[in-house]
């Protein structure tokens, strides 16, 4: 079976930076919810950028197959300051033409799957963090996004709320049918997610570890606790350092 | 410091400024035709207070004309500016060029044009107050976050969708910021106009100053400061209670949620 992405041989560099990223090589399957690990400017956000077609490569090829709806999230909420959370959210809809009451509805079914129904009319600037961080991903998952990719969401957050929206888009993941890919520098949050890691060095990115996770499907505070989370995160820090 | 202090601690140099030249004037020490008397300048205010009344209307309508002209075309040339850099490294260089043009040699050759009368102060107001809008406006247009557009980009917004419900809407505090300069600036390009021709506080200026009236000359000029300082209070207005909900007063509430 094609893998949903596909990157083969791709290199990118800026002039600013020097090489980015040489001759790499991945594959996504459909359905899969894999993490980028790496250190803080490894180049591991200017792959997911080349994913979503934000950025073209230099040289090599990077093809998704068919034209799935792509989502993307990033570090900062980047809502519009002055439209509410519902009016937020709704937008991808109404720049794709959707009929306003319909774009309402969807709208409001998605703050409610972040767990936001009560905030809809409220203005970015009278939420907190997270609950921005929240809106951004309701505005993600309105389309229905057969891909989502995040980078970075929730490194700003702190720690509690951080965790609860990792609980909240692992259960969104398990409910849909949707690929993730999950930038992190975070080796905790990359292995309590995904179902697979990919750790790079340091610039220009290249992968240096590639694994399937050993948790079950279910995952909550106890699994952040068990033995098996531990190395998890043991076998990342061993590959990191 | 509480709220009276600060609220009238700009009037005390006034005063004490008022109460020098007041003396400086009676006691013979500096002549009126140097510096009027700020007691004559109050007197004229009263005794003549028809012509300043209607000199301040006519110049008032001809500054709110001109600033309202050079909002339209100001903000329509950037917004076509923001849509090509060709056309930006075409036009560019002409709007500085406007610019530095200085109005006070122009009002002549406006008065060829548009003839004695409003049309010609209404241009002159317009020439003076464009530049600050299209400069404000366009540098708003053109720093629009880059992740935004990323984003409006993954969302296959338009290039009007993309202006329209983000550009735009993101530049309104810079837009408002240049309206507020060229506020105070229209006032002063309607009175340079009505110096040439006619009109407005701009003659009463004029023909005070033929006439050796100083305090007739400084009565106008100050209502011209007012009147210009009022635009720019109805500006800051008009700013608030649009940005109110997300931007400007409420910065600091938006920086202490961050």
């Amino acid at each position: 079976m094609h893998p949903l992405i596909s990157i083969r041989d791709v290199s990118k560099r800026f002039a600013a930076t020097g090489d980015i990223v040489t001759d790499l090589n991945l594959d996504i399957p459909r359905g899969q919810f894999v993490s980028l690990l790496g250190p803080s400017g490894c180049g591991k956000s200017t792959v997911l950028r080349l994913m979503a077609g934000l950025e073209l490569a230099d040289s090599g090829r990077v093809a998704i197959e068919g034209r799935p709806r792509l989502s993307f999230v990033f570090q900062d909420s980047l809502l519009l300051p002055w439209r509410s959370a519902l009016e937020n959210v709704r937008l991808p809809l109404e720049l794709a033409g959707e009929k306003p009451m319909v774009a309402d509805a969807r709208a409001r079914e998605s703050l409610s799957k972040v767990g936001l129904s009560g905030a809809c009319d409220n203005l970015p600037h009278q939420l907190s963090g997270g609950m921005k961080m929240r809106v951004s991903l309701a505005r993600a998952l309105v389309t229905m996004p057969e891909i989502l990719f995040l980078d970075e969401p929730f490194s700003a957050l702190d720690e509690l709320t951080r965790e609860s929206l990792q609980d909240n888009l692992r259960q969104l993941w398990l409910t849909s049918k949707m690929t993730v890919v999950f930038v992190t520098h975070s080796m905790s949050e990359a292995a309590f997610l995904a179902e697979r890691q990919v750790v790079f060095s340091t610039r220009p990115a290249s992968i240096i570890k590639d694994v399937v996770s050993k948790l079950g499907q279910n995952r909550d505070n106890q699994t952040r606790q068990s033995l098996d989370f531990t190395m998890e995160v043991r076998g990342l820090r061993e590959a990191l350092t | 410091m509480n709220s009276f202090t600060r609220r009238f601690s700009p009037l005390i140099p006034l005063f004490v400024l008022s109460a020098m030249l007041e003396f400086l004037v009676k006691s013979g020490i500096v002549p009126p035709y140097i510096l009027p008397a700020p007691s004559d300048i109050v007197r004229s205010l009263v005794v003549d207070h028809a012509e300043y009344s209607s000199g301040f209307l006519s110049t008032s309508v001809a500054a709110v004309l001109g600033l309202v002209l050079s909002f339209t075309v100001g903000t329509t040339l950037s917004v076509l500016l923001s849509l090509s850099t060709w056309l930006r490294r075409a036009i560019l260089p002409y709007a500085t060029f406007f610019q530095t043009v200085p109005v006070i040699a122009l009002a002549p050759v406006l008065v060829i044009w548009f003839g004695f009368g409003r049309p010609t102060v209404v241009a002159s107001a317009f020439i003076v107050s464009l530049f600050p809008i299209i400069a404000n406006s366009l540098l708003g247009l053109q720093s629009t976050d880059p992740l935004l557009l990323d984003l409006f980009h993954l969302f296959r917004a338009s290039r009007f969708q993309t202006l329209w419900k983000l550009q735009l809407p993101a530049s309104l505090p810079a837009i408002f910021g240049g309206l507020r300069i060229a506020s105070g600036l229209a006032v002063i390009g309607a009175v340079v106009g009505e110096f040439i021709a006619g009109g407005g506080l701009g003659e009463v200026v004029d023909s005070a100053r033929t006439q050796q009236r100083l305090d007739k000359v400084f009565a106008a000029v100050l209502l011209s400061s007012i009147l210009g300082l009022l635009l720019v209070a109805l500006i800051d207005l008009i700013s608030r209670r649009t940005l109110r909900s997300w931007y400007a007063g409420e910065r600091n509430s938006l920086e202490e949620t961050k």
